[in-house]
């Protein structure tokens, strides 16, 4: 028997919804200074209708829904998953109100993008956006990387009970610190000061690229938080190719590793304990396998002959294929010479990289590098059982943080998550194909968006079909939650429909 | 059966226009193009001399004896390596605030440029201004400051309301 949801449950999904809403009209204030500074009046009253909105249904939701219950761990998943759509609608507000955008559904197209750090976008006429909007674009991806959640944990939510089910349901399930609130805080200070030294180092670079002084570090604090949050949103249209820097890519490339390496790892090492990077199951992962991608990509540049030098190939390939592997969508070739100029096997191989992503408990999102570490250690265990005599007992054990013996239930679980992945793509791969559009590009398109990537080869744009838009909105929210609270509000939504 | 003087010098003419339209459907120096055409037939137009015309977009980024300007046309930007002093007449650049100056561009197209890490790319041999940019004058827009007003004062009651609730 399915049981129907009491008045209680929705009260505290509204409640904790009403605190989340009033964080992003807080968070609308930023975007606000920075159109006060550049005197950008318009852009200024789209957030002031935007913050007034959010603060309207935020302390109505509050007001309404008023109780002092903790979540349970039901009511916590669908707070996460309802966070993100209810963040979507809330803060594509002001940016409908600027007017680049064709439709609501394009500018929510965005913001999900935007929140999920995918970093494919709808934007029409992004030279001539204003600084507010621009910076807003940023900094939701720079929300959305730590995760909304995360900071109304650090700021608004006082029980550690009930903020450890959301920090969970948001697809975090590795606590830092002993205390959920006090990771989330260190995830944040993480955040924040690779914020001002990765500023630091892009502002400079777009000096030394001859940029002016504001644009310089406007872009670099811009391009840093898209870059971090392995997001792939850029100022200009051309993305990184704008800069036509080397020093540029240099650094965007290791903030985008930065970014897809675990924040536990990042506390270890701030730590000191730098050999951890090295024994980390992840990182081995996210080597073994950027190799190996790398390989197919460089591979089907050389079979292309479409770059006459090595190291030119080395740089446009290896640039796109960590873009793609961190799951960011920076791009210094441009949309239609990954299908004009790269052969099918390059981009098989960036498709791969796409599917993988990052590490677990980052900004990245995808399969993740534990999960194959995983799968990959449960299938050399079960050759091995098979090649040595039955009584011998294989045990094997992987490193991540401490030694961790590897058992069935923690091959299954990675393997579902990543079959959940798989089908998932190839989901929207075969909806693209329904649209019209050949295998491989839907694939590339739908594995982008599925794994919260931004890696373009020219299907999405604001033309092309509402259906398919949806598709990729619904693939960037689920991919980046990894669909259990996604799960959990279908299975919420079935029971108030269907329950006794 | 011979023909009158005058359909022979029609026929002359229909074949010399034929030539002439032969020779500028083909890509070379002098015919102005999109950024877009130029991104979208790249292996078509590689190696050739183009002409391409734009609004100059973000900075003007220069870099020793040459800059990077960046040209939009169409929703489809690319990148001039210009030397300096071709481009000191480039004032207004697009942004929020401003229409960027308009520029032509002839040069070299590079769908790989060698000499700058591969990027797509036109090596400038000529830049002229054909129209300047100007400051964008964006009235303040009424309706949404009403909406704005109105909204304002339906937090400030929600919150007096709440303030009171409280007591």
């Amino acid at each position: 028997m399915i049981l129907k949801p009491s008045l209680q449950d929705f009260r505290i999904i509204g409640y904790y919804l009403g605190k989340i809403i009033i964080g992003l009209a807080v968070l609308m204030l930023l975007p606000l200074l920075i159109g006060l500074i550049r005197r950008e009046f318009n852009p200024c009253l789209d957030y002031c209708v935007g913050i007034e909105v959010a603060l309207i249904i935020g302390m109505l939701l509050k007001k309404i829904c008023y109780t002092e219950a903790d979540l349970n761990w039901m009511e916590g998943m669908i707070v996460v998953a309802l966070a993100w759509v209810v963040a979507m609608f809330f803060s594509a507000i002001p940016l409908w109100l600027s007017g680049h955008w064709q439709s609501f559904l394009d500018v929510c197209f965005e913001t999900m993008s935007g929140f999920a750090t995918t970093g494919l976008t709808m934007v029409q006429d992004l030279d001539h956006l204003a600084y507010a909007h621009n910076f807003w674009r940023h900094l939701i991806m720079f929300v959305g990387g730590q995760g909304i959640v995360i900071i109304a944990l650090s700021l608004f939510v006082k029980g550690a009970s009930g903020a450890f089910k959301m920090y969970v349901g948001e697809a975090r399930d590795e606590k830092i610190l002993p205390n959920v609130i006090h990771t989330s805080r260190f995830i944040w200070l993480v955040s924040l000061v690779f914020l001002v030294m990765g500023t630091l180092a892009l502002g400079i670079a777009g000096l030394l690229g001859g940029m002016k002084p504001f644009n310089a570090f406007f872009h670099g604090a811009c391009i840093f938080m898209a870059a971090f949050d392995t997001g792939g949103f850029a100022p200009q249209s051309q993305s990184v190719l704008y800069y036509h820097s080397g020093l540029y890519e240099v650094i965007t490339m290791v903030v985008m590793i930065l970014g897809a390496i675990n924040f536990k790892l990042h506390y270890h090492l701030w730590n000191g304990h730098p050999r951890e990077i090295v024994r980390n199951i992840e990182t081995r992962t996210l080597f073994v396998t950027i190799l190996l991608t790398f390989a197919l990509t460089g591979f089907g540049l050389w079979q292309a002959r479409i770059y006459p030098q090595a190291m030119v190939m080395f740089r446009k390939g290896f640039y796109q294929l960590i873009s793609g592997h961190t799951g960011t969508g920076f791009q210094t070739v441009y949309a239609s010479q990954f299908l004009g100029d790269w052969n099918d096997l390059a981009l098989v191989g960036v498709i791969c990289a796409m599917a993988l992503g990052g590490a677990a408990c980052s900004t990245t999102g995808a399969i993740k590098m534990i999960r194959i570490g995983i799968i990959a250690k449960a299938l050399m265990q079960d050759i091995k059982k098979i090649i040595l005599p039955e009584r011998a007992l294989v045990m094997k054990k992987y490193h991540h943080i401490k030694d961790v013996f590897l058992n069935d239930s923690m091959a299954r679980t990675a393997l579902s998550i990543t079959l959940a992945y798989i089908l998932l793509y190839g989901l929207g791969a075969i909806i693209g194909i329904l649209y019209g559009y050949p295998f491989l590009s839907s694939l590339f398109e739908s594995t982008s968006a599925a794994g919260n990537v931004g890696l373009s080869c020219g299907i999405t744009q604001a033309s092309m079909p509402a259906g398919l838009k949806i598709t990729y909105i619904v693939q960037m929210w689920a991919g980046r939650l990894e669909f259990m609270s996604v799960l959990t509000l279908a299975g919420f939504l079935v029971s108030t429909v269907r329950g006794k | 059966m011979m023909l009158p003087a005058r359909a022979h010098i029609l026929m002359f003419c229909c074949a010399a226009l034929t030539v002439a339209g032969a020779m500028f459907a083909q890509p070379c120096r002098g015919q102005v193009v999109s950024p877009g055409t130029l991104v979208s037939g790249a292996k078509e137009f590689d190696g050739k001399e183009v002409v391409v015309e734009g609004e100059v977009i973000g900075d003007v980024m220069v870099r020793g004896p040459y800059a990077w300007v960046n040209v939009l046309d169409a929703g489809v930007a690319i990148g001039a390596w210009v030397p300096v002093a071709q481009t000191r007449d480039i004032v207004a650049t697009g942004s929020y605030r401003a229409q960027g100056d308009r520029v032509r561009i002839a040069g070299v197209f590079h769908r790989v440029c060698p000499e700058h890490g591969g990027d797509m790319d036109i090596h400038a041999q000529a830049c002229t201004k054909v129209a300047a940019g100007a400051a964008r004058r964006r009235a303040v827009d009424q309706e949404k400051k009403k909406l704005a007003l109105r909204l304002s004062g339906i937090v400030v009651l929600l919150w007096i309301f709440s303030r009171l609730k409280n007591r």
